[in-house]
């Protein structure tokens, strides 16, 4: 989930990308496309929001990364700070004019088969589910953390806290969910306690 | 071992689980004091990471991907149209746009300073308007209405004409004369109407008429000698108003042939006439034609 390069590495290619390289842009896009789409499928529910907001991240990323500096957060934070900002746009829209579709209903298609589609599908609508009781703080350091994959330090710079406080609400966001996802009723048997 | 140490060993056992680096027995073995509290929670963050763990159709990535590449050269495009010239253009390169655009600007401001000063003009009209009251001056009949006395007038020049032309005047023409005298008598009865000049030009034509209408007299019988005796009578009305009555027609010869009608005046004394006499081919018969074209 993390990237596959070390910090020098993207280091080197955000500073090309800054000067509108089409390499070290399109390099950006493919190891944070399946990152940020995670991201916003786990915040918005919903698979199609999920590619629409996605595209429109990497749109805003390409408008604002000449201002981007190294000295406010790592880059990631700086990505998933603007792939939040477009979720709670899209929230917003959604208070405006009423809530998409709901995940079960939204399966996407692939190319891997229907059944492990589905169990994915299911797997994920229970662990959203769940998080929806979530507080505001818990549900984005579980977003940053399992679906973004980004580290602890990386999500305390996203969420501007600190990294002792991320791990405080990591904790105590895992445990809350252990508990409903137990309570629950199990509906598939993916790497089940 | 306080919280703050658990913490440490969660966040690294779950750092190690997410990037793939240990399993969770893996953790487990390597802590196993904390095996009790740590195995749930490593075991649900396992659950909820591979629950997150979902691919983006490839479609999707692609469009994306195709989308995020086409935006990249549009931003390319329009810095490659607008950077390099504004670097690489020296001052005198900019001169002629610059003057250019100095002469259509101005151009510009020029324009919307009349449309903006047209404008306010039409405000100040807009507000400075009144509702309209029409004027009896402005709702009179056309000035080409003439008064009773230019009508008279200009008929009595026609039939000036006509006489020394020694052409025929017709009834209707005498009987138009009639009723134009008719509608000077009238107006000469209101005294503030009628100036003194207007009295004076009345007198004038009322006279000349007078005598024009005896001299055709002089040759007309029946009919014609009726209308031109109520035509002379309402001209004779006219001069009695003006206080100019006209005096009996001293006689040319011993026998007077042609008296003044008892009906126009019985003081009225036509002066004799300085009109040519009419030719003697010439019949001016009120009856005949050609007309003497009236003035409308």
């Amino acid at each position: 989930m993390s990237p596959s390069w070390d910090g020098q590495g993207e280091r080197a290619i955000v500073d090309a990308a800054r000067t509108g390289d089409e390499s070290a842009l399109t390099e950006l896009y493919v190891l944070y496309f399946p990152r940020v789409y995670r991201y916003i499928l786990a915040r918005m529910g919903n698979p199609y929001d999920a590619e629409d907001l996605t595209e429109e991240v990497f749109l805003r990323v390409l408008d604002a990364i000449e201002r981007f500096q190294w000295r406010e957060a790592p880059f990631s934070a700086w990505l998933f700070r603007i792939a939040h900002n477009a979720v709670v746009s899209q929230r917003r829209k959604e208070g405006a004019r009423g809530r998409s579709s709901p995940l079960s209903e939204a399966l996407p298609v692939d190319s891997q088969g229907p059944e492990v589609v589905v169990e994915n599908w299911l797997a994920l609508s229970e662990i959203m589910k769940a998080a929806e009781t979530l507080p505001e703080a818990q549900r984005r350091v579980i977003s940053l953390r399992f679906a973004a994959g980004l580290s602890v330090a990386e999500t305390a710079r996203a969420m501007s806290k600190g990294e002792g406080n991320v791990k405080v609400i990591q904790h105590k966001a895992i445990a809350k969910l252990r508990e409903m996802l137990r309570e629950g009723p199990k509906v598939y048997g993916k790497g089940r306690v | 071992m306080g919280r703050g140490e658990f913490e440490e060993i969660l966040e690294e056992s779950l750092s190690a689980l997410l990037e793939g680096r240990r399993s969770v027995d893996e953790s487990l073995s390597l802590y196993p004091a904390w095996r009790g509290r740590l195995e749930p929670l490593l075991r649900a963050a396992e659950e909820i990471a591979a629950a997150f763990d979902q691919t983006p159709p490839a479609q999707t990535r692609e469009r994306g991907l195709q989308r995020f590449l086409e935006a990249i050269r549009t931003r390319r495009r329009l810095r490659t149209i607008l950077s390099p010239r504004t670097e690489g253009l020296s001052w005198w390169g900019w001169a002629p746009a610059g003057l250019v655009a100095a002469i259509v600007i101005g151009a510009l401001l020029f324009l919307s300073a009349n449309l903006m000063a047209e404008s306010g003009r039409r405000l100040d009209d807009r507000v400075s308007v009144r509702s309209y009251v029409p004027s009896p001056e402005r709702t009179a009949p056309p000035v080409s209405v003439q008064s009773p006395l230019e009508r008279v007038q200009e008929q009595v020049a026609v039939l000036e004409g006509a006489v020394r032309q020694g052409e025929m005047v017709e009834v209707g023409f005498l009987e138009e004369l009639e009723q134009a005298s008719s509608e000077l008598a009238e107006s000469l009865e209101d005294p503030g109407e009628v100036g003194l000049l207007d009295r004076m030009a009345a007198v004038s034509a009322a006279s000349k008429e007078y005598e024009l209408l005896q001299t055709i007299q002089e040759q007309s019988s029946g009919f014609e000698a009726q209308v031109l005796e109520a035509s002379l009578a309402a001209v004779g009305n006219v001069l009695e108003k003006l206080g100019a009555t006209p005096e009996p027609e001293p006689t040319v010869s011993p026998e007077p042939t042609a008296s003044p009608k008892p009906t126009a005046s019985p003081t009225a004394t036509p002066s004799p006439s300085p009109l040519p006499t009419p030719t003697p081919g010439a019949e001016a018969s009120p009856r005949s034609s050609p007309t003497p074209a009236p003035a409308d």
